[in-house]
C-alpha cells in the first residue's frame, strides 16, 4: 500500500508553443506511514506533484498509482480520491460554510458518510487541530483569526480521514505559533492514525525535525531522495540548487569549523542534547 | 483546468499598425464602420475589403487570428442571409416553389448584409488585435475627456476597464485553484441536473466572491495610499502624441473611404 510516482511527467499546455515541463520523469514512492518532506525552490515542480499525486492534474507521461489504484482511470480515480487529503497553500480561502462545524463537514459529506459519522468526524477532527467543537463549532469561519482559518481548513481535510495527507506548503505566512501549531497537530494526527504525510516547504528546520525522509526536485526532477541525515551531508549539492541547511545544521558546522568535535545533526533538540551532555564534562 | 485559455486577442507585434496611436486607431475604425455601412454596390464593398485585407498584412498578423475572430460568427451570418433572402421581395422573381419566393433584390440584400457582417467583424477585431487592452482603455479615456464638460466620467471608466482587465487572469486562476481544493474534497461539479449543479457551485463561488471583495479592499488601499484621487490634476507616464505615422494613416484610410464613397455617388 503507497503512492506509487512511475515515471512522471506533466508538461503545461503542451502541443503549444508555452508548453513547459513542469515535472520530468519523477520516481518516487510514499509507503504508508511515511514522512516525507519535499523541497525545492520556487518553480521547481512541487505544487504540480502535489496536483498529481491528488489526481487533480493528469500526467502526461508515466503512472500515478494510490493503493494500486491508477489515478489516469476515471472510475479509480474517484475510488482513490477519499484515499488522497490534499491541503493547499493557503487553504483558508476556500472555507465557505455559515458556520465552521459546516464546512469541515462538507468532505465527508460528499463521501456518502451517514450524518451520525459525519458528525463523529467533524468532532474528532475540530480536536485534532485545536478548535473544540462546543467553542467553535457553531462559529462563522470567516470570524476566526487567520491561524484558526487554517486549521479550520486543515479539519475540513483531516475530516476525510484521508490514508495519505498531502500539504503544499502548510505553514505558509503564520506566525511562528501559528506554525508550531500546525505542525504539532500534523505529527499528532499522523502518530494518532497512522496515515502518511507528505509535506511542501520551505523551511529546512521544520522538514529536518519532522520528515523521515526527504525529497529534492530541482526544475521539475528529482534530484535525490532519502533520510535527513543522508540529504544534508550534500551541502554542496544543496547550495547549488539555491537550498540552506538548516540552522542547527549550520552552527554543529561553525562550531566544528572552531575545533569542537560535533557529530552530524541536523535538529534542535539533537544539537542541544550533544551541547548540554559535553557541558557537563567540561 | 483555465490555463488553456488565452485572454482579449492582442497578437503581439511591432508593425506600423501596432504602433499607430489607438486613438488613430479607434476613430479610423469608427470611419471605416460608417463607410462598410454605406456602401451599396457589390464592387465597393471588394474595395473596402482589399483594404481590410492591405491592413492586415501590413499588421503582419496571421490569417488565422482573423479567422478565429470571425468563426463564431458562422451562425448569424447563415440566419442574416437566409432571413434577408426570404423577406426581401423586390425586383424580378428568380426562384418560387409554394410560399417560398427568392427576388433578385432579396438575394443582393443577402449578400450586402453578409459582406458588412464580415467586414465589420473583420475590421473591428485588426483593432484589438493590434492595441493591447491598456492602451484600448487610454485611447478610449482620451477620446472621451471632452465628454468631461457633460460630467461624463471618462476616467473613472477608464480606470473601471483597466481594472477588469488587469484581475480576469488573477480571479480565473484563484477559481481554478478554489476548484481543485474543493474537488480534492470530494466536491462533484459534474453530475447531477442543473439545479444540483448550480449548488455544487456554491463551495467555489463563496471564496471567490470573498477573495474578490479582498482584492477589491486591497487594491483600493494600495491605490490611496499611493495618492489616487480620480483623474483631476493626474499626469500619465506614456502620453499618448500623434505622430506622422498617424496622419499618414488618417489620410490614406480617409482618402480610400472618401473615394469608394465618391465612386457610389
Amino acid at each position: 500500500m503507497a503512492i506509487q510516482l512511475q515515471n512522471v511527467t506533466y508538461i503545461y499546455m503542451e502541443g503549444s508553443v508555452l508548453s513547459q515541463a513542469a515535472v520530468s520523469d519523477i520516481r518516487l514512492e510514499i509507503q504508508e506511514g511515511d514522512f516525507l518532506g519535499m523541497i525545492g525552490h520556487t518553480g521547481s515542480g512541487k505544487s504540480t506533484l502535489v496536483q498529481l499525486m491528488g489526481g487533480l492534474l493528469q500526467p502526461t507521461g508515466g503512472r500515478v498509482l494510490v493503493d494500486g489504484l491508477d489515478l489516469g482511470d476515471k472510475k479509480q480515480r474517484k475510488a482513490a480520491r477519499p484515499r488522497v487529503g490534499l491541503v493547499f497553500q493557503y487553504p483558508e480561502y476556500q472555507l465557505f460554510e455559515e458556520t465552521v462545524a459546516k464546512d469541515v463537514a462538507y468532505g465527508p459529506h460528499n463521501l456518502g458518510l451517514a450524518p451520525e459519522e459525519v458528525e463523529a468526524r467533524v468532532r474528532r477532527a475540530m480536536e485534532l487541530v485545536g478548535l473544540p467543537y462546543d467553542r467553535f463549532g457553531e462559529k462563522s469561519p470567516f470570524a476566526l483569526s487567520g491561524g484558526e482559518k487554517r486549521r479550520a481548513a486543515l479539519a475540513g481535510v483531516i475530516a476525510m480521514e484521508p490514508r495519505y495527507l498531502i500539504l503544499d506548503e502548510p505553514m505558509a505566512g503564520l506566525d511562528p505559533m501559528g506554525r508550531k501549531a500546525i505542525l504539532e497537530t500534523i505529527a499528532g494526527l499522523r502518530q494518532e492514525t497512522g496515515c502518511a504525510v507528505v509535506m511542501v516547504s520551505h523551511s529546512m528546520e521544520d522538514v529536518a525535525q519532522y520528515a523521515q525522509r526527504i525529497a529534492v526536485l530541482h526544475q521539475g526532477r528529482l534530484v535525490k531522495a532519502g533520510a535527513p541525515g543522508e540529504i544534508f551531508q550534500e551541502e554542496a549539492l544543496l547550495r547549488s540548487l539555491g537550498l540552506e541547511l538548516p540552522v542547527p545544521c549550520r552552527l554543529a558546522a561553525a562550531l566544528r569549523a572552531r575545533g569542537m568535535d560535533v557529530p552530524p545533526v541536523y535538529t534542535e533538540e539533537a544539537l542541544a542534547a550533544f551541547l548540554l551532555e559535553r557541558g557537563k564534562h567540561v | 483546468m483555465f490555463k488553456d485559455i488565452t485572454l482579449g486577442q492582442y497578437f503581439p507585434g511591432n508593425s506600423p499598425i501596432h504602433r499607430l496611436d489607438p486613438r488613430t486607431k479607434l476613430l479610423l475604425m469608427i470611419a471605416y464602420i460608417a463607410a462598410v455601412f454605406l456602401v451599396q454596390d457589390m464592387w465597393l464593398f471588394l474595395a473596402v475589403g482589399a483594404f481590410a485585407v492591405g491592413v492586415t498584412l501590413l499588421a503582419r498578423v496571421p490569417a488565422s487570428y482573423l479567422w478565429r475572430s470571425l468563426k463564431p460568427l458562422r451562425l448569424i451570418l447563415l440566419f442574416m442571409f437566409v432571413l434577408n433572402l426570404l423577406m426581401i421581395q423586390t425586383g424580378d422573381t428568380l426562384f418560387h416553389w409554394g410560399f417560398l419566393r427568392i427576388t433578385e433584390g432579396g438575394l443582393r440584400q443577402a449578400f450586402y448584409i453578409s459582406f458588412r457582417l464580415i467586414l465589420l467583424v473583420g475590421g473591428t477585431s485588426l483593432v484589438t488585435l493590434t492595441t493591447t487592452p491598456i492602451a484600448l482603455t487610454d485611447g478610449l479615456e482620451r477620446l472621451l475627456s471632452p465628454l468631461a464638460v457633460f460630467r461624463f466620467p471618462a476616467h473613472e471608466l477608464a480606470m473601471i476597464m483597466t481594472i477588469a482587465l488587469r484581475f480576469i487572469p488573477t480571479l480565473l486562476e484563484e477559481a481554478d485553484k478554489i476548484m481543485k481544493a474543493q474537488l480534492s474534497r470530494g466536491a462533484d461539479l459534474e453530475s447531477g441536473n442543473i439545479f444540483q449543479r448550480a449548488k455544487a457551485m456554491v463551495p467555489i463561488l463563496v471564496p471567490l466572491f470573498i477573495s474578490s471583495f479582498r482584492r477589491a479592499d486591497e487594491l483600493a488601499m494600495a491605490m490611496e495610499s499611493r495618492c489616487y484621487h480620480g483623474s483631476e490634476g493626474r499626469t500619465r507616464m506614456h502620453v499618448l502624441r500623434f505622430s506622422r505615422r498617424d496622419g499618414l494613416a488618417a489620410a490614406v484610410t480617409l482618402g480610400l473611404i472618401a473615394l469608394i464613397l465618391l465612386a457610389q455617388a
